[in-house]
């Protein structure tokens, strides 16, 4: 499979480990990943770039991540965002469906869980794109 | 996440199951309300229908009905992540001895599954948490009767002592008001740091790091550790109490730490934990005493 066909996945987190076990599930799964640890860094590159499917950590050190899934859908509301979070609230979990987000993993997770969730965004997306 | 919800039909585990109503209702979990129907002697030439009639009928499958009614009544209605509770509750097989409640009908967000096994207990629910890849499993204690777990009286020490993920074996309904923890800083994996993550935003209750070093030459060595730890919290927010405590002392800091309410051991395969405390001591903790531990892995 081409880059270019590729589904392509922007993740931002400010943990480097989770980043170091996301992105290499998710290549080795045949996606094209960019990852972040860096909210601001992220936050250009998706300027710059379309991305289908963005999986984000919403605590961080200087980056709400909820801000950065308004930005995302702001610019492109066909990405498809996944939320992944250490400090799960009802609020955050309510507010974070409200902005449109595909799903929302509260930390810990396997990696088949998140890759199941990948899936089903990617199949949606597929379906958009067909209907 | 995915919770497995261990439950009999006792009162302790309508407890564990108001605590995994709360995370829920913060995580938005999957989660599985999950029953074991223990084997019973068979002897007659229809065995195999009246093993279904038997597992189908009688206290535990009437306790898991009323279990999946109390846990959706704690959402509201409208932003429940999960299926409705199905008018009709009956369970089927849908494998050879595993029985499943159909989800009722409306859209769901998230994965509210109602399953009863045949079998051993605590064999059934290591094995079912194993094949859905848990992340937790949740499971009531009722520190002041050796019953329950019908008998089992050992489940909980048996899930909290051989299961591949953290245990939260919840006692009777109390305030949590701090959360100590007691983890190796060497050794700490990932997936525990972010369970007690979600039990610090869950009990907004105070953190208690407790570091373990053996003599005062290592000390130095540990705080430094500590101190790593510490900057990930601040990070993050979150203003830990950090302790350090000499291995030597650690069975009776752990008895008077009980007080708070939650005590989280981080007991994975290369724990220092698992030298410092012994199983015996562990399972004492689990037995007695009236606070929810959480074994982290």
């Amino acid at each position: 499979m081409t880059n270019a066909v590729k589904t392509r996945i922007l993740v931002l987190d400010d943990e480097p480990i989770v980043l170091k076990r996301l992105g290499p599930a998710l290549e080795k799964a045949g996606y094209f990943v960019e990852v972040f640890s860096r909210g601001a860094e992220a936050s250009g590159r998706f300027q710059q770039e379309n991305f289908d499917i963005v999986i984000t950590d919403l605590k961080m050190e200087g980056l709400d991540g909820m801000q950065f899934l308004t930005q995302v859908k702001e610019r492109s509301p066909r990405t498809e965002v996944i939320v992944i979070t250490g400090f799960a609230t009802m609020d955050t979990a309510k507010e974070s469906y409200q902005k449109g987000v595909f799903d929302f993993l509260a930390k810990p997770f396997k990696l088949g869980e998140i890759l199941e969730t990948v899936k089903k965004a990617e199949q949606k997306i597929q379906q958009n794109q067909t209907a | 996440m995915k919770i497995l919800v261990a439950v009999d039909q006792y009162d302790y585990s309508r407890h564990a199951v108001d605590e995994v109503a709360k995370l829920a209702a913060n995580t938005w979990a999957n989660i599985t309300l999950f029953g074991v129907q223990p084997k019973r002697a068979v002897g007659t030439r229809r065995a195999a229908e009246l093993k279904i009639v038997q597992a189908t009928d009688g206290p535990l499958p009437e306790a898991l009905f009323t279990l999946h009614r109390e846990f959706l009544s704690y959402f509201d209605g409208r932003e429940c992540p999960y299926a409705p509770a199905n008018a009709h509750e009956k369970l089927t097989e849908v494998h050879k001895g595993v029985f499943e409640l159909a989800e009722g009908s409306g859209a769901a967000r998230k994965k509210l599954t109602i399953r009863m096994r045949i079998g051993n207990p605590a064999n059934e629910i290591l094995s079912e948490a194993k094949e859905e890849e848990s992340d937790l499993i949740v499971l009531g204690c009722d520190h002041t009767n050796a019953s329950g777990w019908e008998n089992a009286a050992s489940v909980p020490r048996k899930i909290a002592g051989s299961a591949l993920c953290s245990v939260l074996v919840v006692k009777k309904k109390r305030d949590v008001q701090r959360i100590v923890c007691c983890l190796d800083h060497d050794r700490i994996s990932q997936p525990s740091l972010e369970m007690i993550n979600q039990m610090v935003t869950l009990h907004k209750a105070p953190l208690t790091i407790v570091g373990l070093t053996d003599h005062q030459a290592l000390k130095t060595e540990v705080e430094k550790k500590m101190d790593k730890i510490l900057r990930y919290y601040h990070a993050r927010q979150i203003d830990p109490w950090i302790e350090l405590v000499e291995i030597s002392a650690l069975e009776s800091f752990i008895a008077r730490e009980t007080r708070w309410g939650l005590l989280a051991l981080w007991m994975g395969k290369q724990s220092i934990l698992t030298k410092a405390l012994p199983r015996s001591k562990v399972n004492q903790l689990i037995k007695g005493g009236d606070a929810s531990v959480l074994i982290l892995r």
